[in-house]
């Protein structure tokens, strides 16, 4: 669904990304880890069109999106939920979520859409008239991750969902977007503890200052990997 | 008592007007960081366009209204790409700033312009409508002032169901609530800001227009609306909508009040020290966020 | 050239003969002896006139440029304090029957107070508010003279009968002395701003216009920095004030109305901000211009306000830049295969453009791929400039200007001097 080769991008002269590759099989539950700061959200800001790439290919259901605009990107179902929610935050509930379904298509059904966004997350439909700022903190995760989905998504791309949430609030967080990758879109995951993702992950790509340094299943990922790029050797 | 009910009146009237016409100051600021200073620049064009619909074409007052809020929609898309859009995303210059100067040079443009084409002098224009109602003793409004109220009152209903139900009012204000994540939905940030713009013109053409009757349509018309709008939106904290209504009502209604009982050339030395006071105690006004840090 | 981290006294010495060293008093004095020669040569009094009409824009323009370019605070209230200046000369002369020149001397003191006065309430507030606050202040004072029935300020209509400075001469020969006088004035501003920009005092202001954060980190005290800076360039402007209501007898509220300010904002922007030059220069490209279209007044106006647009648009640091550039490329051109060729003039606290310019960046992405805009860039003082070519400049600036401050003590003492004053909270 999603294919990433050679990919290469930075902040003008300072290279972020290093001839990273990567898939996404339709599906398949994704998780991308690594150390903070070292290119994960750069990866997602590049293929959702806030960053040009500086090399490499993108393609999205064989569809390039390399050069194309965010909102084009956007369109193709290709969705990326950022970092710390980024809500609007004195808009209600509700409207949040309907500029989720701010292009035109997804616009028309928003009122089905809510629907079924407001089956997997029932508190957001209690709040719907309040203004996100007065939410909780994994309230407001769910608005994000629920905005993200009122878009005619295919694949979501969720970055760091468990930042700054309870554990409890992690594992609900988690089962939500796992219930979301069997029905209603692929998961693309950023998140920078892996362990949190055991037992749903189906993929794991490890990133290290930006290069792509091991890949494979979750039973891949022993100890001793993730040992050794959070804690020795970080080749910079 | 009666002088007193009276001011208030007034006070209240020309605080539905300044409530519009600050709006368009509010939207800009909010969506594009930019303090429009030609935001009163519209209004004058309003009016002139009004003018020249309702008595050089003699059509009836309403379409002069219509005329007026149209051009200054159109003038208002204009500052947008001479003056703003040049400056966006541009990292050698400090935007605001720049902006801020950007928009006072083509206010002034568009005043030597208007000279250029109709002369320096004052031009008279009928009310909407004409005749007074008596309320009590010698309490009477204008039916011109009821008119005025009625179409602020509309405006402000319009512009509340817009920006909160359809899809280009949200976006509005999503790319001033939080840019980065109303790009990631899709929406065009270029559209919003001349979208915006376009709005802002019609909202300060609607007041300028709605103020012709009272202070002549010139060249110079849009001075005072644009310090008052400054207050006002100083007062209410830049940006903020709920603000803006409020502090457009009580400034409407201290300056009616300072009229009445001081003198008329004493308002406006009042409303500008209510900017200095208010900068020194509370900058981000009644209603702004104090995250817009201080230093 | 030294680096951070000498001995103190040395170093001192050492900036102080290098700033003085820079600054180019000969070719000025050169300069100014052959202008000088323009009203003996030149019978046409009207052109006598104009150039001295534009002397005295270059040095309103250098007055605000301190504030503005220099500093980074936009006070929009200048001509307001020129105003004033321009009032209480005066009003000196006309109220107290003082001699203009000794009048003069009042305006300046006049000058430099107000100055202070509307600089004050905005030290602490950001850019933008800080510049409606003056820009109130200026309204306030204008209103306040227009709406003054009494008779002291002359209200509307001005105050007329001021006496010239020259009055005691033919209308001819006081024309020229006019000339003369801001010819040289005008020469001394531009001297003493470039020997104060080189002066650790100088460049301390600029690297608190670049990086406020940054600066204030470094031990510069903002809020004295600021004042000081505000106080001399009040006190040229209320000498410019002076001039100008005894250059033309009287003085009225609308030398301070929106067309005249907005008219010197162009000035200073298209010259180039934050120059030494850009004022002068600004000062003389914005009033030929207008000559040239003085029959057409009022396309002056459009033509004008263009002019800004478009330079602002594509060359951002004005005529000065533009000529910086062709300097150095002709620098670069003639040290072809020599050292140092590069590293020419950083010393004329060189705009990096336009209003304020810090070393910005969004906090985001760089420009985008499509036409989608950025979001209008919001101006921050980057704590720590990153990877940009500014970051040396406001380093070895301030360094210095720490060195000055500490010049009495030992290298290696905890450097608390002026810095626990200019933290972040007000």
């Amino acid at each position: 669904m999603l294919d990433v080769t050679g990919l290469s991008a930075g902040y003008g002269a300072a290279k972020v990304l290093h001839d990273v590759s990567l898939t996404v099989d339709e599906g398949k539950f994704v998780v991308l880890t690594g150390p903070n700061g070292h290119g994960k959200t750069t990866l997602l800001r590049v293929l959702s069109g806030l960053l040009p790439a500086d090399e490499g290919d993108m393609l999205f259901c064989d569809e390039r999106l390399n050069g194309r605009s965010t909102a084009a990107i956007v369109a193709r179902g290709l969705v990326h939920i950022p970092q710390g929610d980024l809500l609007f935050v004195d808009l209600t509930v509700e409207q949040n979520l309907f500029m989720g379904a701010y292009l035109s298509a997804a616009w028309r059904n928003r009122r089905e859409r809510i629907r079924r966004v407001y089956e997997l997350f029932p508190r957001l439909e209690e709040r719907r008239t309040q203004q996100a700022r007065t939410l909780s903190g994994g309230e407001r995760r769910m608005l994000g991750i629920g905005r993200g989905l009122m878009s005619n998504a295919k694949l979501l791309m969720v970055d760091e969902p468990a930042l700054g949430l309870a554990p409890v609030l992690v594992q609900e967080v988690y089962a939500t977007l796992e219930r979301i990758s069997r029905s209603e879109a692929t998961v693309l995951l950023v998140e920078e503890t892996l362990a949190n993702a055991r037992g749903i992950a189906d993929y794991v790509y490890l990133m290290d200052t930006g290069r792509i340094v091991h890949e494979g299943t979750m039973a891949e990922f022993g100890a001793d990997v993730l040992h050794s790029t959070y804690l020795g050797n970080r080749g910079s | 008592m009666e002088t007193l009910v009276q001011a208030i009146i007034s006070g209240l009237v020309f605080g539905a007007i300044y409530a519009i016409m600050t709006m368009g100051l509010t939207l800009v600021y909010g969506c594009l960081r930019t303090l429009n200073m030609a935001q009163g620049a519209f209004g004058m064009v309003g009016g002139y366009a009004a003018w020249m619909l309702t008595t050089q074409a003699g059509a009836p007052p309403i379409a002069g209204l219509i005329a007026g809020a149209v051009a200054a929609a159109g003038i208002g898309i204009l500052t947008h790409f001479i003056s703003i859009k040049p400056l966006v995303g541009r990292k050698d210059i400090d935007f605001e700033m720049t902006a801020y100067i950007s928009t006072l040079v083509v206010a002034i443009m568009f005043s030597a312009s208007i000279i250029l084409l109709f002369g320096a002098r004052n031009k008279a224009i009928d009310p909407l409508v004409e005749g007074r109602l008596k309320i009590f003793g010698t309490v009477s409004v204008s039916w011109q002032q009821v008119a005025v109220a009625g179409v602020a009152l509309i405006c402000l209903g319009g512009l509340s169901l817009l920006l909160n139900r359809s899809r280009q009012g949200l976006s509005i204000m999503a790319v001033a609530q939080q840019f980065d994540a109303a790009r990631l939905m899709g929406v065009p940030a270029g559209r919003v800001y001349w979208v915006t713009m376009a709005l802002a013109g019609l909202l300060g053409g609607i007041a300028g227009v709605l103020l012709a009757p009272l202070y002549f349509v010139s060249p110079s018309a849009g001075d005072l609306p644009i310090l008052k709008g400054l207050t006002v939106a100083i007062v209410a904290g830049l940006g903020s909508i709920r603000g803006t209504i409020y502090a457009a009502f009580v400034i409407g209604l201290i300056e009616a009040l300072v009229a009445t009982y001081v003198g008329s050339l004493w308002s406006l030395p009042v409303l500008f020290s209510l900017i200095v006071v208010f900068m020194i105690v509370r900058p981000y006004g009644l209603f702004g966020k104090p995250e817009e840090e201080r230093l | 050239m030294s680096d951070v981290g000498q001995a103190p006294p040395a170093q001192k010495k050492l900036a102080g003969t290098l700033a003085w060293s820079r600054t180019p008093v000969w070719p000025t004095i050169v300069v100014v002896a052959l202008l000088a020669f323009i009203p003996l040569v030149w019978r046409n009094d009207y052109y006598i006139s104009l150039f001295t009409l534009i002397l005295l824009f270059t040095i309103m323009t250098q007055s605000w440029n301190l504030t503005i370019g220099m500093c980074g605070i936009w006070n929009f209230g200048q001509l307001a304090i020129i105003a004033l200046g321009g009032y209480a000369t005066g009003l000196l002369v006309v109220k107290l029957g003082m001699s203009p020149w000794l009048a003069l001397l009042g305006g300046v003191l006049a000058g430099g107070v107000s100055a202070v006065v509307m600089v004050l309430p905005s030290i602490r507030l950001r850019g933008i508010y800080a510049s409606m606050l003056t820009f109130a202040f200026a309204e306030v004072v204008r209103l306040l003279i227009i709406a003054d029935s009494t008779g002291f300020t002359g209200g509307p209509f001005g105050l007329p009968g001021v006496t010239g400075l020259f009055d005691w001469l033919s209308p001819s020969w006081s024309l020229r002395a006019y000339f003369w006088l801001t010819l040289v004035i005008s020469a001394t501003v531009m001297l003493f701003v470039h020997r104060m920009m080189n002066s650790p005092f100088g460049m301390g202001l600029v690297s608190l216009r670049e990086s406020i954060r940054y600066s204030i980190g470094m031990g510069i005290n903002r809020r004295v920095a600021f004042i000081t800076a505000t106080a001399i360039s009040g006190l040229i402007a209320g000498l410019a004030g002076g001039l100008y209501a005894t250059f033309y007898h009287g003085i009225t509220p609308s030398f301070m109305g929106l067309g005249p300010m907005g008219a010197l904002v162009i000035m200073v922007v298209v010259g180039g901000l934050g120059t030494v030059r850009g004022p002068i220069l600004g000062a003389f490209a914005v009033t030929m211009l207008s000559e040239l279209l003085r029959d057409t007044v009022m396309w002056r106006l459009v033509v004008q306000g263009a002019l800004l647009l478009i330079v602002l648009a594509f060359w951002p640091a004005g005529i000065d830049g533009l000529l910086e550039r062709g300097i150095q490329k002709v620098r670069s051109w003639m040290n072809a295969g020599q050292e140092g060729g590069g590293a020419a003039q950083p010393a004329l606290a060189g705009g990096p453009a336009v209003p304020g310019a810090t070393d910005v960046g969004a906090p985001g992405p760089a420009a985008p791929v499509d036409t989608t805009p950025e979001a209008p860039a919001r101006s921050e003082g980057a704590v720590t400039a990153v990877a940009s070519s500014a970051s040396t400049k406001p380093e070895k600036k301030v360094g210095r200007f720490k060195a000055w401050l500490n010049a009495d003590q030992p290298p290696a003492d905890d450097q608390t001097s002026g810095g626990s004053k200019g933290t972040t909270k007000s």
